[in-house]
């Protein structure tokens, strides 16, 4: 199986694209990849269609675009560092072992259920301070179109782990999304 | 390559186009006429007529004269609508055994897809006499409000006829793509049709060769034949105030009633006032008695005001959906029959306040639609490409009898969209799939359109199994849905079995039966009766009904038929 292209990747433009460019790296898709224009493979077509006209849905609203702009540069961790322990710690072990069973059933859960997915990452940070596992908070609140929770979850996600330069940039690119949002919404895009 | 041409199939009339090295040819039937009435007559010499033949001969065959069968494409005997349509056609509508609608005619029953086969086969037939050649592919227009069973109904009509329906368009979008409007700009266009039996409105975005649609709205029972209603009830009414005699009991009668209401509405459309003479309309102890009535403009629009006002809300609901404002819109395209009626352009122009636009044939614009999609298809055009919407929002039913959208409606199509649910008791080994389409919240005040179950989930608590729900919609808007149980990680994707329509096996019957002994009876219908028919038609023009002023139309059939009559005499 070929690895899912992101909307950008597929419409064979650059993250920067204007509105325009969006528009005609559209319809340029849509020639390429109708049913109509590819009678000999149709299954193919069809699917490739379908993508194409989801990717134009989102990246054609300005907010969409944000916030599908955002979901790129922070996807949901689905691994989490390892922990050395010494034998005089294996209570500390244990609570590790515990938030890492939570963390991975999060992780599993994200796809179907947001809300238990939310609850899992919310169990394991409590067992054992995770940043992982709070930072997965935050891309699960995004996605729910809860900025403040977003942005409170990723800040505390910078804190305990300062060392780590992409809570920084999420940190940077969420206050700016949120920024933009909000002009956008002022002024009605 | 063969040749595929393009086939509006109207609730009234027909039309077929072809594109011929870049050019649009309308196909005119074997009379000689752009457009063939959508009319199936059963003559008790065990003939089938279609067309203008059978349409001729409605008043005196009224019972085994079948119009208007597209209102029962795909429809259930107990929908609400047909309960009110049995009341407006005089032909015998009966339920099969799987509650869809049958005919009884000419001591046989047939489904509404046969019906429209015949209809598509005389179409077929006029075309490759026309072509010279045979035709065995076609795309077929609907309105875009037909739902999926109707679609479906109209493909099996065309496997029937002997037809490969390629494509299955929408009516609106097809007449979008007739409208000539010069690609290379960005604009925005709104469709406004009004045929026969439906109206639907489309609001599209144009440029650089695609077509896209951008939300459509509409009635599926709001046409022509709800105006020729309202004037047959006035004339029906004042007959009655005056004579006392109820004409509602007499086919006869009302099939001369609606002949002349329609012609009176199309005069009414150039003309300040018909008179309408219908003689010999009913027998009372006095003797026979006459119908005579002038029916002003101005009485018309009065009549009908309600019908032209009831096209509003549709219009506004497509502006929400599309997101635009009047002033968005470039251009208003008229289509359909009914919209040449001034009380229409006046409705269209306080709407959108805009002028419509008149450049586009409101009769044969959506065949010709149509036809450019076919030589699309064919990979004849390279520079236009349609991009359609679903009507409907779509989904399944539920925990509580909720419903759960999956595709949300004026979704852009083909769309593959899938949602994923889990089981509500333990150790449950199968769901049932019960797919919905509709807008309210509640599944049961949505239309059913079709259910399965996946069997064989390995038990596991509540909860836990994960069932990926896949709904796809194709360019024809023909819907398949697949359920996949993720926790096995074993696929079990299942096509949506429709619970109305026709099996695989019946239309292979009815196709076959279709191409031998109907195919004989339809055109024992044209060769012989074309002199019998001359007969009867300038019998009827002698006894002066019908209103005054439509000499032309009328003149125009006599002469073909009277040209067919000589050839034959050759």
């Amino acid at each position: 199986m070929t690895k899912k292209l992101n909307y950008y990747e597929l419409l064979e433009i650059y993250p920067a694209a204007t509105q325009e460019e969006i528009e005609n790296a559209f319809r340029l898709a849509l020639y390429k990849y109708h049913p109509d224009h590819n009678p000999d493979k149709p299954e193919w077509a069809h699917e490739r269609t379908a993508e194409v006209v989801e990717a134009y849905k989102i990246l054609s609203d300005p907010i969409k675009r944000k916030i599908y702009n955002f979901q790129i540069l922070a996807p949901l961790k689905e691994t989490i560092e390892e922990h050395k322990f010494s034998i005089f710690q294996i209570g500390e072990k244990k609570k590790f072992e515990d938030a890492l069973k939570d963390f991975k059933e999060g992780v599993e859960l994200y796809t179907t259920n947001k809300a238990n997915s939310l609850l899992k990452f919310q169990q394991s940070y409590a067992t054992y301070k995770l940043h992982e596992s709070i930072y997965n908070m935050g891309v699960i609140y995004a996605s729910a179109n809860k900025l403040q929770e977003a942005l409170h979850a990723f800040k505390e996600a910078e804190r305990i782990a300062p060392e780590n330069n992409h809570y920084k940039r999420v940190v940077e690119r969420f206050q700016e999304l949120m920024r933009d949002i909000d002009r956008a919404r002022k002024t009605g895009y | 390559m063969s040749k595929i041409i393009g086939i509006d199939l109207g609730t009234t009339n027909s039309c077929v186009g072809i594109i011929e090295e870049g050019k649009l040819f309308i196909i005119p039937n074997d009379e000689n006429f752009r457009t063939t009435p959508s009319v199936v007559a059963f003559t008790k010499d065990n003939t089938i007529l279609v067309g203008n033949q059978a349409k001729r001969l409605q008043i005196m065959n009224p019972e085994n004269t079948i119009f208007s069968i597209k209102r029962f494409m795909g429809r259930k005997f107990n929908d609400k609508t047909v309960e009110n349509d049995i009341k407006l056609v005089p032909y015998k509508l009966v339920p099969a055994d799987n509650g869809d609608v049958r005919i009884a005619v000419a001591e046989k029953i047939f489904s509404p897809p046969e019906l429209s086969a015949m209809i598509l086969m005389k179409l077929k037939k006029d075309a490759e006499a026309y072509l010279n050649e045979k035709v065995e592919k076609a795309v077929i227009t609907v309105p875009a409000y037909f739902n999926d069973s109707q679609r479906q109904a109209t493909k099996d009509a065309g496997k029937i006829a002997g037809l490969e329906v390629v494509r299955i368009i929408n009516e609106p979008t097809a007449a979008a793509l007739a409208s000539g409007f010069d690609s290379k700009t960005r604009m925005r266009i709104v469709i406004y049709d009004l045929g026969g039996g439906t109206f639907d409105v489309s609001i599209l975005e144009l440029g650089q060769g695609i077509f896209q649609v951008k939300s459509t709205s509409g009635d599926t029972h709001l046409g022509g034949d709800d105006f020729d209603q309202a004037i047959i009830d006035f004339l029906v009414s004042e007959f009655y105030k005056t004579e006392g005699i109820d004409l509602r009991k007499d086919r006869v009668a009302l099939q001369r009633l609606k002949d002349a209401a329609e012609k009176a509405k199309i005069n009414l459309s150039t003309l300040d006032s018909v008179e309408i003479t219908l003689p010999f309309i009913a027998v009372s102890k006095e003797g026979a008695k006459h119908l005579k009535a002038i029916l002003t403009r101005e009485k018309l629009e009065q009549l009908t005001k309600h019908l032209a006002e009831a096209t509003a809300e549709p219009c506004e609901k497509a502006l929400i959906y599309a997101e635009l404002r009047p002033q968005d819109i470039d251009e208003v395209v008229l289509v359909g029959g009914q919209t040449k009626m001034p009380l229409i352009r006046e409705t269209v122009k306080r709407i959108f306040k805009k002028e419509p636009y008149l450049g586009v044939n409101p009769d044969e614009a959506v065949a010709a639609g149509a036809a450019y999609q076919a030589s699309v298809l064919k990979g004849d055009i390279r520079d236009i490409l349609l991009l359609d919407v679903t009507a409907f929002s779509l989904g399944i039913k539920t925990e509580g009898g909720l419903f759960s959208k999956i595709i949300e409606k004026n979704s852009s199509i083909p769309i593959r969209k899938s949602e994923i649910y889990t089981t509500t008791k333990d150790n449950q080994s199968f769901v049932r799939i019960e797919v919905y389409q509709g807008e309210k919240p509640m599944a049961a005040d949505n239309k059913m359109i079709g259910t399965f179950d996946l069997v064989g989930i390995p038990s596991a608590k509540k909860g836990v199994p994960k069932i990926e729900v896949m709904f796809d919609i194709d360019a024809n808007g023909i819907i398949k849905v697949s359920a996949k149980d993720l926790t096995t990680q074993k696929e079990q994707a299942i096509k949506i079995t429709p619970d109305s329509g026709l099996s695989g096996s019946e239309i292979e019957k009815m196709s076959t039966e279709m191409g031998s002994d109907f195919a004989k009876r339809i055109l024992k219908g044209q060769k012989e009766n074309a002199k019998q028919e001359y007969q009867q038609v300038s019998s009827i023009d002698d006894s002066k009904e019908g209103t005054i002023g439509e000499t032309e139309t009328q003149e125009k059939k006599k002469k073909s038929i009277f040209d067919i009559f000589k050839k034959k005499e050759d």
